[in-house]
């Protein structure tokens, strides 16, 4: 198989949330990002980090129904990694000026943008679903995040019927809803 | 009612699920109602936000999974302390070291200084060289002196003999230990720690139902030891990996195995059940899960199939509650924050064993 088949089955598998995908790019990319990382006034910590949120535009990214990958993975994820870690050392003013040298590197602005309007998003609903309190939290997580049957969960929170707990969702689902739209007004 | 019915329709038109009867009648609806129309637009969008949010925490779910399964593989490195946490983990860590540095440092100055003033230029080498003879001599007996005290010292006295004794671990670093209560028949007790050195230790406390007894060492060579490693936890999961360290000899013994069953025998609610390797004098020693923290006190062995049990954690704290009440043990803490989390298995036990004592109870 050549590195792209390759990478075309691995990206596959991350967008199916598969842990053996995620592993496989942990193990032929991590040593290379921690070294990078390590070299340019970060720590082992910053690299955990800064791999992690690398691996979260990937996932995003292998998502999107009209992903295609224009280099290869490795050369794709060193571009993210490196892109993520300007901008970290930007903000902690700890850039001086010199970043290691960027041979080979793929250019993912759009792909950027992208990853911090998800990320705003992220953190609104994580806000919106923080908010709610119990047991709404856990009765919507468990409908539309761990995408259960709505009689398995009248069973598992002791609602007597479907119905019943359909009407409650309801109404959890519309109080998320205008807190998520209340942030989204507010503009933070 | 209605709006459930309508959001029930517009969810079930998204995930595809709808009649094509239906699906019709819905896109008549929409464009006949922009209010409709409207509110199907929104909640796609909402819906949408949220399988988004979904996934990704699932995938970030799964993300840390397989970094501490890495982590503990050693593929990726874990984290270091840094800044000031680290200058004073070295400081602690290297203290006693730079303190004996230092005195060898101090003393090597004095002797070359003395020897020097004395032996300056006159004296011949022969001489330097029969002193020096003498000292190494002098040196050998002193240690020989010692060993003979510590072997003088680590004989108990004939008249008292050993009716049982198991192994205790630290709780409080004043000196607070906690052992099996079968552990202790006699009425002396002694405690030793992994480097050889004994305490005497008393009962503060016993707790035959749960078997589960409270020492405390008191004996005024004992240095008391200023932050445990481990904390102490009650949570615990099927299948997830344990260990422990005892004297089943009278050298400090690692087994490790996991978790079988949240309870003992004959589904016994104070105690869990673990495989792993335990013998006799195992009997009161910790049991740790992978992060290092105590979530039992390894208890006996069933007859029979081999399988061991282990005091709930939970019931530490029990003990401790009613030991508080008693105004003159008020002053003892429990450690519940863990120091060794990040550390590897080694470095874990290596912390752990300055603080899990061989017990002997004499009669």
């Amino acid at each position: 198989m050549s590195t792209l088949e390759e990478d075309k089955l691995i990206l596959q598998g991350l967008a199916a949330n598969d842990k053996q995908a995620i592993e496989s790019i942990y193990r032929s990319n991590y040593a290379m990002i921690q070294a990078f990382i390590l070299n340019n006034n970060g720590t082992y910590d910053d690299a955990r980090d800064i791999f992690q949120e690398a691996m979260i535009v990937l996932f995003d990214k292998a998502r999107t129904e009209q992903f295609e990958l224009s280099s290869q993975l490795k050369t794709y994820v060193y571009s993210v990694c490196r892109r993520l870690w300007l901008k970290r050392l930007n903000q902690m003013h700890r850039f001086n000026g010199n970043l290691e040298h960027a041979e080979n590197t793929v250019v993912v602005d759009e792909d950027m943008e992208q990853h911090e309007k998800r990320n705003a998003d992220f953190t609104l609903m994580e806000n919106a679903m923080s908010k709610i309190g119990e047991p709404c939290k856990s009765l919507l997580d468990a409908y539309y995040i761990q995408k259960k049957h709505m009689q398995e969960i009248a069973a598992e929170f002791g609602y007597t019927n479907a119905d019943n707990a359909k009407t409650q969702k309801y109404k959890c689902l519309m109080r998320l809803k205008k807190l998520f739209f209340a942030q989204y007004k507010n503009g933070s | 009612m209605d709006d459930i019915l309508l959001l029930d329709a517009v969810e079930r038109y998204l995930r595809g699920e709808m009649s094509a009867e239906e699906r019709t009648f819905l896109e008549e609806m929409r464009k006949k109602n922009p209010e409709i129309d409207q509110l199907v637009v929104e909640h796609t969008y909402f819906l949408n936000e949220l399988d988004q949010f979904g996934s990704t925490k699932n995938f970030k779910h799964n993300l840390v999974e397989v970094e501490t399964r890495l982590i503990e593989e050693g593929v990726i490195s874990p984290a270091k302390l840094k800044g000031k946490a680290k200058v004073v983990y070295l400081w602690k860590r290297y203290r006693r070291i730079a303190a004996v540095a230092a005195t060898i440092a101090g003393f090597v100055s004095l002797i070359t200084a003395g020897v020097t003033s004395v032996y300056n230029n006159k004296q011949p080498n022969s001489e330097i060289e029969l002193l020096n003879r003498k000292f190494t001599d002098l040196d050998k007996k002193v240690k020989e002196a010692n060993n003979e005290i510590r072997e003088v010292k680590g004989k108990i006295d004939p008249k008292f003999t050993l009716v049982s004794g198991g192994t205790g671990f630290l709780i409080d670093g004043q000196g607070y230990l906690i052992t099996n209560n079968h552990v202790l028949k006699g009425k002396t007790i002694i405690a030793t720690n992994d480097k050889g050195q004994q305490f005497y230790a008393e009962v503060c406390m016993r707790d035959d139902q749960r078997d589960i007894a409270v020492l405390k060492i008191a004996d005024k060579d004992y240095v008391p030891v200023k932050i445990l490693p481990y904390g102490i936890s009650n949570s615990v999961n099927l299948a997830e990996p344990i260990y422990t360290v005892g004297f089943p000899k009278d050298d400090i013994v690692y087994n490790e195995g996991y978790m079988s069953s949240e309870t003992g025998n004959k589904g016994d609610t104070l105690t869990y059940q673990i495989a792993i390797a335990a013998d006799h004098g195992n009997s009161g020693g910790p049991v740790l899960n992978k992060n290092g923290d105590i979530i039992g006190i390894l208890t006996k062995k069933a007859e029979g199939n081999g399988a061991v049990f282990a005091v709930k954690s939970r019931y530490i704290f029990n003990v401790m509650d009613a030991l508080k009440k008693d105004t003159s043990y008020a002053d003892i803490k429990l450690n519940t924050v863990n120091s060794i989390k990040n550390l590897d298995r080694v470095q874990q036990v290596k912390k752990v064993n300055n603080c899990v004592f061989l017990i002997k109870s004499y009669q």
